[in-house]
């Protein structure tokens, strides 16, 4: 009897101890990885780097962090590339990456003289609202006034009338950013990006109804893979706090896509797969 | 010989059903009608409709090599569809149900439906590139176990299959199937013939009445007319039968008993060549060429897992022809072989401008998206290549 007991408290012993053994890779890799998008976030990219690719070779099969590393090792090779003599059409190319890859990860203050750059080489209105954005999103809303302000009527569109309101709010000019909103014209067929920032500059003018609408409009008119990005985006932006607590703003980040988006279901065989007639190239 | 039919159409109907809702398997790639449907694309375009495969065009090969020797023997012995059909009326028939014969004429002209009815799913099906009609479908209704795409209509159809023959013999062989009349014409000129001898026949009609597909055997010398099963069902009613009043076989040679063994080892050997061939010389399903080929070129073997079907063959093509760092200069060929798990893939390149590494780099690497203005993750990976090599930013490799 006492020969069993100690037996079984052998086997526990053994059983407990390997237990952090096994679990100590994916937590060394899981705790890499959340070191990586710390540094990241303070746009750290070598030091963001090298913890990525400790988080991807401690955890050989876990697919977002391969995925992430093998982002993030292009960024820098761009952000090394793009300082290189080159082509103007190269280097647009490669700014508007790293332009996505910022502003997807939130480091505006990279976006900013890049977006400068650009802005100073084409002086078009997508460019005026590149700058914009990251200026409004650096809380730089005076300069973002002076960039959308130096565009001509013809170059002016909803979503310049929609940024230039919102830089007007936040000069504290609410009634003239509500003018602003009202002129805006954005019409049903205008983007997703337009209905969120038409959210954001009803939600800064008081008008938390109609930010929830547009705010709703704009998650319906987002690709299902991009949802969350921008569901995280809503979140953590300032200009909904007023209302960031309310059940209609939790219903609001529930809202659904209604895009029809391709993907492939990775299935053994396409011979059941409902959109096997529109996978096509996954470029849609 | 009836039963030797019997067990052969038992055999491929059993080999159906197991391989389909016993190991799961993808039937479609056997069906000699996707062969039809395939040909188009892939001669024009270098790759194959969705869920089909090389195999298509092997197995439709010897169903025609069998057609032009045994005539229909194929809708005879091996097709599932001509197996149930013609089996659910003979269960009828012991019931006391006797088939309706529709008058000949009415017979032959509802017999031409075949034929605008190919014509209209290839048509669509050579337009589209897709195998648009494969929802109604009722032997993908089957062999998918309700595939996703499947509608309502298949069923509609399949019922109206199950229905009409519990009244008329093979109604869909013989009015609506599209393979049969894909068939046809190559059957008209079928090497073996089934011949009545006038001298020997007692004119007892009994050959024409056992014919499942309505053929007047007793007014005919010689039956050559395409939708002859090779069922040899008029030889086993015929009460003259030792006396050779109605016979199969190769013209001239005619007027013995040829062994119905001949008839299904040719059916067998066919099917086994095509079957064997497939595998022995795989042809690739998808190929796309992008630039002019160089004197010198060389080759990079890939196994590549994510490479499911066409549609990925297809993505893994636009990680070839991207225009990024990662770009691969002149000339690039991609031949796949796309599948489940790993999946072949062979890429030739100009080596004076390129290497392997910088192929491999180009699957891997993320790109960025300019008109959707959004990086893609590649889903690709290549056996036996680490992308985790080059850790640094710019250390490995700068394009």
């Amino acid at each position: 009897m006492q020969h069993k007991v100690v037996v079984n408290l052998f086997v526990g012993c053994v059983v407990l101890a390997s237990v952090p053994a096994l679990a100590g890779p994916a937590e060394d890799a899981a705790r890499a990885f959340a070191d990586g998008k710390a540094l990241l976030a303070e746009a750290k990219f070598d030091e963001a780097l090298k913890a990525f690719v400790t988080a991807a070779r401690t955890d050989v099969g876990n697919q977002e962090y391969h995925q992430t590393f093998f982002m993030l090792r292009q960024v820098v090779r761009m952000r090394k590339r793009i300082q290189r003599k080159q082509g103007p059409d190269q280097w647009m190319s490669m700014a508007r990456a790293l332009r996505t890859f910022y502003h997807d990860h939130r480091i505006y203050s990279e976006s900013l003289p890049l977006d400068r750059k650009i802005h100073e080489q084409h002086l078009a209105p997508d460019s005026a609202v590149m700058l914009a954005e990251t200026l409004l999103a650096l809380d730089k809303s005076a300069e973002a006034i002076e960039v959308l302000g130096g565009l001509g009527k013809k170059d002016a569109s909803p979503r310049t009338s929609v940024l230039l309101g919102l830089a007007v709010a936040r000069q504290g000019r609410i009634d003239e950013a509500r003018a602003l909103a009202g002129k805006a014209n954005v019409g049903n067929d205008a983007g997703p990006r337009v209905f969120y920032e038409l959210a954001r500059l009803r939600a800064a003018t008081g008008d938390s109804q109609g930010s929830l609408e547009a705010l709703t409009r704009s998650f319906e008119l987002t690709p299902p893979s991009r949802l969350d990005v921008l569901r995280a985006e809503a979140k953590d932006c300032t200009d909904f706090s007023a209302f960031a607590s309310s059940a209609d703003f939790t219903k609001t980040l529930k809202t659904q896509s209604s895009i029809e988006e391709s993907g492939c279901s990775k299935g053994s065989t396409c011979g059941n797969c409902p959109k096997r007639a529109t996978c096509g190239c996954g470029k849609e | 010989m009836i039963t030797a039919r019997r067990v052969v159409q038992f055999g491929f109907l059993t080999l159906t059903v197991a391989g389909v809702f016993l190991f799961r398997g993808n039937a479609e790639r056997w069906c000699p009608f996707g062969g039809v449907e395939a040909l188009h694309t892939y001669v024009t375009e270098g790759n194959l409709t969705c869920s089909l495969a090389v195999s298509n065009f092997y197995i439709l090969a010897g169903v025609l090599v069998m057609t032009l020797t045994l005539r229909r023997a194929f809708c005879g012995y091996m097709c599932p569809i001509g197996t149930i059909s013609e089996w659910l009326q003979r269960g009828v028939a012991r019931l006391g149900v006797r088939p309706v014969r529709l008058p000949y004429k009415l017979d032959r002209t509802l017999s031409l439906l075949k034929y605008p009815l190919v014509a209209i799913i290839l048509f669509f099906t050579y337009k589209t590139a897709e195998l648009v009609f494969r929802g109604f479908d009722p032997c993908y209704a089957l062999i998918s176990r309700h595939g996703e795409d499947i509608t309502f209509w298949a069923y509609v159809v399949s019922g109206g299959i199950i229905a009409g023959s519990l009244i008329v013999v093979m109604p869909f062989c013989r009015w609506l199937c599209p393979l049969a009349a894909v068939l046809n014409p190559f059957s008209r000129f079928g090497f073996t013939r089934i011949t009545r001898t006038e001298e020997a026949c007692v004119d007892c009609g009994k050959c024409a009445v056992a014919c499942p597909m309505a053929i007047p055997v007793n007014k005919v010398r010689q039956v050559t007319a395409a939708r002859c099963l090779s069922c040899l069902s008029c030889i086993e009613a015929c009460p003259a039968g030792e006396t050779g009043a109605v016979s199969w076989g190769p013209p001239g040679l005619v007027g013995r008993r040829w062994p119905v063994g001949i008839l299904i080892a040719v059916l067998l050997f066919c099917t086994a060549t095509a079957v064997a061939a497939s595998y022995l010389f795989p042809l690739p399903s998808f190929t796309k060429t992008r630039g002019r080929k160089p004197a010198e070129t060389a080759t990079a073997e890939l196994a590549i897992h994510n490479l499911a079907c066409r549609g990925n063959a297809n993505l893994l093509m636009y990680y070839l022809e991207r225009d990024d760092m990662f770009e691969i200069p002149g000339f690039i060929k991609l031949e796949a072989w796309p599948g489940p798990g790993t999946a072949r893939a062979r890429i030739t390149y100009d080596p004076l401008r390129c290497d392997e590494a910088t192929i491999k780099h180009a699957i891997t690497e993320p790109y960025y998206d300019a008109l959707g203005g959004l990086w893609r993750l590649s889903p690709f990976q290549i056996e036996g290549y680490d992308p985790l090599g080059t850790t640094e930013g710019d250390t490995t490799r700068d394009p």
